[in-house]
């Protein structure tokens, strides 16, 4: 899949915006009063996640349909049973990922020595973290491909589950009130609903790492069994479900 | 006496679908038909016929609503890879970003075949198709006929003994159809068992040992050209086929 | 002719190519000619007044991105005003609200802090409402010096009122690594509001920290009249809680017995009570 990728216009086209990203962050430091540093951390970590999502949903997810659409899939699950063409897909897509989170965190780690003077190793526990996160979205987008939706209404699913994924915290906040005060069902629903998506919230060490903060180990071992229970949870009910389909 | 089972032993196959507002579409009704090691069988047939469903039964692509389907006398569980064979859908394009070469490689890395065989085994293949000369351009620069010949070297990859063809000529020129059937009759030759579909009877005619005619999800008929003739009463297998559809669908 | 005909048959083969780059040059020309005759004029900008929770819910996870984004906001409002016209005001509620939201979602950015009490001061009264910002920074960054000072040095500077800035600025002193630059500043305050047992701690500083002979003298001096009106304060405070107001004169307390006698000056100036301000004071 790396090779392919090589080759495909939409790659340059991610490391073309990476670069557009990068003059971003920096063109906004500028404005910064004096803390550059943090201007091109915080752009760059943003720029990261642009990336990872582009990767997960224009590499990963869309390999896979254009292989459904080219009926070529018939002939690699022809040798190879369909759990494994699912990690296939799964780690080739993943591989990416974590090259352009390196990139990307390699080119903010120059622009905030060069441009600010200051060195935030940071940066790359920024893209270890995205890369869990959006390894665990891509699980998700096959889980979506597996049940048989097309491609723009996965890419939406896959989008919004980003979304409300990052959302949940604030979800429960909202619905406490409504819970003490009024309906009860409502708020079990909502805690229901922010248990079962996934929960991002579990890899947004971002302003920890921006401030140089340490991170409690109990809390990346959390995050680290939550991400590796989730992430297999979903690619076996994916296993499961496309094996009782017929493709 | 053949004592050998059937390479591929298809009994009472049935399918449906569930189409929209709870309409079943009958794609496939008691299928049942053997193809024997060494042979060519061409299944013919209009199209919705059920001739794809009855290949995606085949490859474990599709779960039969009954029936079962054995590869050499081995009963064959749904969505499992089918040992020793080598497919080619309908349609099929291959990945238009690897160069002809990496793209078999890639088969071959699939099929298991170590690094060291896989160059060897591929440069093989290509020769076999005539693509050897295009080794080394990228897929997306080939013509369509290029593209089939490319996918039926990956048909090939890890040598298999059966093959299964879904429209193998499809959007092929004449001269590549031609190509194509020569090369299907001299893989027959080198004891290759190949089953296909098809909805040009002249090429059917011309390579398959027998015949079957599929219409409305039912085997009207298989059997040899001649016996195929004289049942359906017809001078040719273009009569004989409109005969079995016109009676199918009265 | 040869040319000219070369150039004409060109200009056939590509007419197409030629036309839209006419046109192209003619939008450009009327974008100009726009521009010209009908210049833009600034008008206020539309501000959007954002909550905490729901830029929170925004960033996705960005809060720190999100917050720079805000700043800028801010600090782009803040400082175009030096060549916006003057019909253009600066909004101080929204800028502060922004600042709150801000360091909401980061609330280790400590130079929107920093920029709450420094840069955004553009009235008076807008030191009352960088206060509570700068009251957050400072339970954040329980260390900085410089978040108390700068809402001491608002309150002393803008609204005048000693009180609320000795308060900050004894805050401030007590902080590690706080600098002793700003003692005078601290002292005035501290002497205007009444506090002159933190003001004698203020020049005591003062005279340790330098090594001029004739500035200990003279801050020595200092000291003692600082002391001096803090015991005078000290007794009309007590002559206050007895009485229910402050007296007349410094007399009152030594008749009163709140006071033995008037403590004399280093530099033999009269001490006397300022009725206005309730405070001590001295004269010639």
């Amino acid at each position: 899949m790396l090779q392919e990728s090589f080759r495909s216009k939409l790659f340059w086209g991610i490391v073309l915006f990476l670069m557009l990203f990068f003059v971003f962050s920096v063109y906004i430091s500028f404005l910064s009063l004096d803390t550059p540093a943090r201007f091109i951390l915080n752009a760059g970590m943003a720029g990261l996640s642009l990336v990872c999502l582009a990767v997960t949903i224009l590499f990963g997810l869309f390999s896979m349909y254009e292989e459904k659409a080219r009926f070529e899939r018939y002939v690699i699950l022809n040798r190879i049973p369909r759990a494994a063409y699912l990690m296939g897909k799964f780690s080739g897509t993943v591989v990416i990922q974590a090259l352009f989170a390196v990139l990307t965190a390699a080119g903010i780690f120059f622009l905030t020595w060069y441009f600010a003077g200051e060195v935030h190793y940071g940066i790359f526990a920024a893209a270890f973290w995205a890369i869990l996160e959006f390894s665990l979205l891509m699980a998700v987008g096959i889980f979506f491909y597996c049940l048989g939706t097309s491609f723009p209404l996965n890419a939406m699913l896959v989008l919004a589950t980003y979304v409300v994924g990052h959302s949940t915290r604030e979800a429960m906040l909202s619905f406490v009130g409504l819970g003490q005060f009024g309906s009860q069902i409502h708020y079990y629903f909502v805690k229901v609903l922010c248990v079962v998506i996934p929960d991002f919230d579990f890899f947004n060490f971002r302003l920890a790492l921006i401030h140089s903060e340490p991170i409690a180990p109990g809390e990346i071992l959390i995050s680290m069994g939550y991400w590796a229970c989730y992430l297999a949870a979903v690619l076996i009910l994916s296993s499961v479900i496309l094996k009782q389909k017929d493709i | 006496m053949n004592t050998r089972p059937p390479v591929v032993e298809l009994k009472h196959l049935g399918k449906t679908y569930k189409g929209k507002k709870k309409n079943v579409v009958t794609a496939l009704k008691d299928l049942s038909f053997t193809v024997k090691q060494g042979e060519i069988v061409g299944l013919l047939g209009p199209n919705g016929a059920g001739k794809t469903t009855a290949i995606k039964l085949i490859m474990g692509f599709a779960v039969p609503d009954k029936g079962e389907i054995l590869f050499h006398g081995q009963r064959q569980k749904f969505a499992e890879p089918r040992p020793n064979t080598g497919y080619l859908p309908e349609s099929f394009k291959p990945n238009p970003h690897l160069t002809v070469r990496e793209y078999i490689l890639f088969h071959c890395g699939l099929s298991g075949i170590p690094k060291r065989l896989a160059k060897k085994e591929t440069d093989t293949l290509l020769g076999h198709v005539g693509m050897d000369i295009f080794a080394g351009r990228k897929i997306s620069d080939l013509s369509k006929g290029m593209g089939q010949r490319v996918g039926l070297a990956q048909a090939f990859v890890g040598d298999p003994d059966l093959l299964i063809l879904d429209e193998p000529t499809s959007g092929l020129d004449p001269v590549g159809r031609s190509e194509m059937i020569d090369f299907l009759i001299a893989q027959k030759q080198a004891g290759k068992t190949i089953f296909f579909c098809s909805h040009i009877l002249s090429e059917v005619e011309r390579v398959c040992d027998r015949i079957g005619i599929l219409v409305k999800g039912e085997l009207r008929l298989l059997d040899t050209r001649d016996v195929l003739l004289e049942k359906t009463d017809s001078k040719d297998l273009d009569e004989a086929f409109k005969k079995e559809v016109l009676c199918a669908q009265s | 002719m040869s040319l000219l005909s070369s150039i004409t048959n060109r200009l056939r083969d590509h007419r197409m190519l030629f036309l839209g780059l006419g046109f192209f040059g003619a939008a450009v020309c009327l974008g100009y000619a726009k521009l010209t005759l009908y210049p833009f004029f600034v008008r206020p900008e539309v501000k959007l007044v954002v909550d905490s929770r729901l830029s929170r819910t925004m960033a996705l996870d960005h809060q720190g991105f999100m917050a720079d984004m805000l700043f800028i906001q801010v600090s782009l409002h803040s400082g175009s005003l030096m060549w916006k016209p003057m019909y253009i005001d600066f909004d101080s509620k929204w800028a502060y609200h922004m600042m709150d939201v801000i360091t909401d979602l980061d609330p280790k950015f400590y130079t929107a802090y920093l920029f709450s009490a420094m840069g955004l001061l553009h009235y008076h009264e807008d030191v009352k409402l960088a206060a509570p910002i700068l009251e957050k920074g400072m339970a954040e960054f329980p260390d900085s010096w410089e978040l108390p000072f700068w809402a001491g040095y608002g309150y002393y500077n803008r609204l005048m009122d000693y009180d609320a800035a000795s308060k900050y600025f004894w805050e401030a002193y007590n902080k590690p690594d706080a600098p002793k630059q700003f003692l005078g500043l601290m002292l005035s305050a501290m002497q205007q509001s009444g506090s002159f047992d933190r003001a004698a701690i203020a020049m005591k500083a003062m005279m340790d920290s330098t090594d001029n002979l004739n500035l200990k003298t003279i801050y020595a001096k200092k000291l003692v009249r600082l002391k001096n009106l803090d015991i005078l304060m000290k007794a009309a405070t007590r002559y206050k809680e007895k009485t229910g107001d402050f007296p007349k004169t410094l007399e009152n307390l030594v008749t009163s017995g709140f006071l033995k006698q008037i403590p004399d000056d280093p530099e033999s100036m009269k001490y006397q009570w300022n009725r206005e301000k309730n405070l001590p004071g001295t004269v010639r």
